[in-house]
């Protein structure tokens, strides 16, 4: 008897479940199509930081450019209306994709709004979740092509807004959970993550700490309690193992000999800069001046790597000048050695 | 294969010179080896560095030699001193744990899982040292430039007029780790990033070592491993130990003065109230909050603890005489060469809210998952379970001084204009938290109370 009253407990409570998430499942995603082959949105425009070639193709339309590329859609949404975008797309040449909220203002975006699509021949569909605090209420937004190396050869197929339903909302949450942040993000002072819908993700597992916690303080539970606060422990840990899993991942691929393209978190190249430059500059080399102004930190960071040749500013008064990522026309001086056309070694004649 | 025995060589060294005057401390030989291994590493290191630094400002040369010789005056004199105390010569006997069959299943099947999670992050983080060139801005302008220059030139530049004066860097901030990594380059005869960063994971594992035989002995392996591992797997405190900056250096210093001052509260075994000193005074030579922040605030929890007769005047006296000594020689050229207290211009500061930051400040401690929820459940624990801790004297003034130094950390921040934003909260509290998973333990052990939880 008690067997089927548990039975009917639990029934019931299904039922009520059901009745509050089906209307969410039951309803057909609802889609707003912004591009589609050769159908676009009024309210979708593209521009680019350079030329932007455009060709419609049967099924889709080709963008090419020699830089990034802004597919720009300019009316309000909210992801309370809208929580996913669709994208499907192939590309001749890796890219990043990022989500920008407020395009046309402020240009906020964020690593979860972020993308790396590889070279491909064949058509892939991206999701990327809205939401976001970035995009509570936004009053346009642009979908940013990158190059990562010069070129955008990207063909669009479809751009899709998607309506927010309950399994979409709980899988973009276990997404965002496990979805380390962009590599520059973390320092030595800071991890950016996990976050959940633009958030500490901590927050939405605070209830269920708050609970365990409450019931610490109950002789019947206090033991299962603290079981459940060391599960939890684990899986916070376990997340954050796997974050540190791929920065070092990103590490590894960045400094791979044979990967001259990758940039070393937010550096770029400097640190092979650095390692042709100690092999590079001539025996008996006591000082060099510097010229660069990409990253303030440089000089110091040379200074640091040279030591105890010392570096000095573009003031300086050493015969050997280093130049890198540096546009100029060197008249009286001798070139010793470059590491390309912007990155090179000079002495005074 | 030389240049790794040479590393390991330089590990030993001075870790045997640090075993030495903890092994005279210990006169009845109450403290465990595993405490003294790893609390041997931190005294070695801080007194061979300090004595270099001295040694330096004279005007020595800071050759392999130097460095070799105060280590075997050190070596000397320690073990002249043991001599006369127990009539014979004492080296560190090492004892590996038995594997014992006595075990229970649960316990075995912890401490396997506890060597693969903690060997796996050792691993990672050995991996990622040696893949990675020196990237962190205090790195490669202060930590690391300054012993970098100090090896290149042989000595510690002495004139405040020139650009790498103390090695240039930041010259208000003491030279323990600089020195320490000056000493790596001299044994490994070179300078090299991926073998010199390697020191920061020999912090992490000392710090997590420390932590293991700081708790209570009473405690069982399980309860023991796991505290461990909940240390280890703190997010920011793994992140550190790949990063070659001073905090865990820090960290495991302020861990060894506060928990030898709770175990000496614990159980009135003189021996630990000295190494709390030296832990102490080794803080304020590594890191500049030893001297503004975690100096004054023990000193002047310990005067409390005189007031109301926890200790005798004397024993506090000779307590601020070690840490005077041990301190005098980097406070005094400090003061002559005029280097400030803090990084920066620290000659004065004024007190306003930063209210713009609370709210980043907050979340970055307590809903991040920079120390996972650490932060949020000792907090609470602390608030709700106050009588449990209130009740032992020792864990009373744990939980005080953790507050202290908490309130203090986080005031500064958040009350003066010394911290423009928030880019050093989290690491400064870094500093706190093993003491603070110490009090966490120490309350989940009361409230639980259960006799499996600890050794028969």
């Amino acid at each position: 008897m008690k067997n089927i009253e548990k039975t009917h407990g639990i029934l019931l409570g299904l039922l009520v479940v059901a009745f509050f998430i089906w209307p969410q499942v039951g309803l057909a995603q609802t889609e707003k199509v912004l591009l589609q082959g050769q159908l676009i949105d009024p309210m979708l425009g593209f521009t680019g930081v350079n030329e932007v070639k455009t060709q419609v193709l049967p099924e889709s339309i080709l963008f090419e450019s020699e830089g990034e590329i802004y597919v720009i859609y300019q009316n309000p949404i909210s992801y309370k209306e809208f929580d996913k975008i669709l994208i499907s797309l192939k590309s001749k040449t890796p890219l990043r994709l990022s989500i920008i909220s407020n395009i046309s203002t402020t240009g906020d975006f964020t690593y979860e709004l972020e993308r790396e699509i590889p070279a491909g021949g064949e058509f892939a569909q991206y999701e990327i979740f809205l939401h976001h605090k970035l995009f509570k209420q936004v009053d346009d937004f642009g979908i940013k092509f990158a190059p990562v190396y010069s070129d955008i050869s990207v063909e669009i197929e479809n751009i899709s807004l998607v309506a927010p339903n309950f399994f979409g909302t709980i899988k973009q949450a276990w997404q965002d959970f496990w979805t380390p942040a962009s590599y520059s993000a973390f320092t030595v002072n800071v991890i950016p993550t996990p976050q959940i819908f633009g958030g500490p993700a901590f927050v939405y597992l605070l209830s269920v700490f708050l609970v365990l916690f409450a019931l610490l303080f109950f002789r019947k539970y206090k033991t299962k309690a603290l079981l459940g606060l060391l599960v939890l422990w684990l899986l916070i840990s376990f997340r954050m193992g796997y974050e540190f899993l791929q920065y070092k991942q990103q590490d590894r691929k960045a400094l791979a000999n044979d990967n001259q393209a990758q940039d070393f978190r937010d550096y770029g190249d400097i640190y092979r800069f650095i390692s042709w430059l100690e092999n590079s500059l001539p025996e008996g080399t006591g000082k060099i001046n510097l010229y660069q102004d990409t990253n303030t930190h440089f000089p110091r960071l040379l200074q640091y790597y040279l030591y105890p040749i010392i570096v000095l500013d573009e003031s300086g008064d050493a015969k050997v000048s280093v130049f890198y990522n540096y546009s100029v026309d060197i008249e009286n001086e001798e070139m010793i050695a470059d590491y390309n056309e912007k990155s090179f070694i000079t002495r005074s004649k | 294969m030389i240049i790794t025995i040479k590393l390991i060589l330089a590990y030993l060294l001075p870790w045997l010179v640090g075993y030495l005057p903890l092994a005279l401390l210990d006169h009845d030989n109450r403290l465990s080896f595993g405490y003294k291994f790893f609390a041997g590493f931190l005294v070695g290191m801080g007194l061979l560095t300090l004595e270099i630094f001295v040694a330096g400002i004279f005007k020595t040369s800071l050759s392999l030699q130097t460095y070799l010789i105060l280590l075997l005056i050190n070596f000397g004199v320690f073990e002249l001193l043991i001599f006369k105390q127990r009539k014979k010569f004492c080296l560190p006997k090492f004892k590996l744990p038995k594997l014992n069959i006595s075990y229970s299943k649960s316990e075995k099947v912890i401490l396997i899982l506890f060597i693969l999670l903690v060997g796996f992050s050792l691993i990672t983080n050995l991996q990622w040292i040696q893949d990675t060139p020196t990237f962190e801005f205090d790195a490669w302008n202060n930590w690391n430039l300054r012993a970098k220059v100090i090896y290149t030139e042989g000595h510690i530049p002495l004139d405040s007029s020139e650009k790498f004066f103390l090695g240039g860097g930041i010259v208000s901030y003491p030279l323990n780790d600089s020195l320490w990594k000056v000493w790596l380059a001299n044994m490994i005869d070179g300078w090299d990033d991926s073998l010199i960063n390697t020191t920061s994971l020999v912090y992490f594992i000392v710090l997590i070592g420390l932590f293991y035989f700081t708790l209570p002995r009473r405690l069982n392996l399980s309860v023991k491993l796991i505290a461990t591992y909940l240390l280890a797997s703190l997010p920011f405190v793994f992140l550190h130990a790949h990063v070659p900056y001073a905090d865990l250096l820090f960290t495991s210093y302020l861990l060894l003065s506060m928990g030898a001052m709770y175990l000496y509260l614990e159980s009135q075994y003189e021996p630990l109230w000295w190494i709390s000193a030296l832990g102490l005074a080794f803080s304020v030579w590594t890191k500049n909050e030893g001297l503004v922040v975690v100096l004054p605030v023990i000193v002047l929890i310990n005067i409390l603890l005189v007031i109301i007769k926890k200790i005798n005047w004397q024993i506090f006296v000779k307590y601020i005489l070690i840490i005077g000594v041990l301190s005098a020689p980097w406070l005094v050229f400090k003061n002559i060469y005029n280097l400030g207290l803090l990084s920066g211009d620290s000659s004065s500061f004024a007190l306003i809210f930063n209210q713009q930051l609370l709210e980043e400040w907050f979340s970055s401690l307590f809903l991040r998952s920079h120390f996972n929820f650490l932060f949020l459940f000792a907090l609470l624990l602390i608030v709700f379970k106050f009588r449990v801790w209130w009740q032992q004297f020792s864990l009373r003034w744990l939980v005080l001084t953790t507050g202290l130094l908490f309130i203090l950390y986080n005031a500064i921040i958040l009350f003066t204009d010394r911290a423009q934003d928030l880019g050093a909260v989290v690491r400064v509290n870094m500093h706190l938290a093993p003491a603070l998973l110490f009090i966490l333990v120490l309350l989940i052990v009361k409230i639980i109370d259960k006799r499996s939880l600890f050794i028969d």
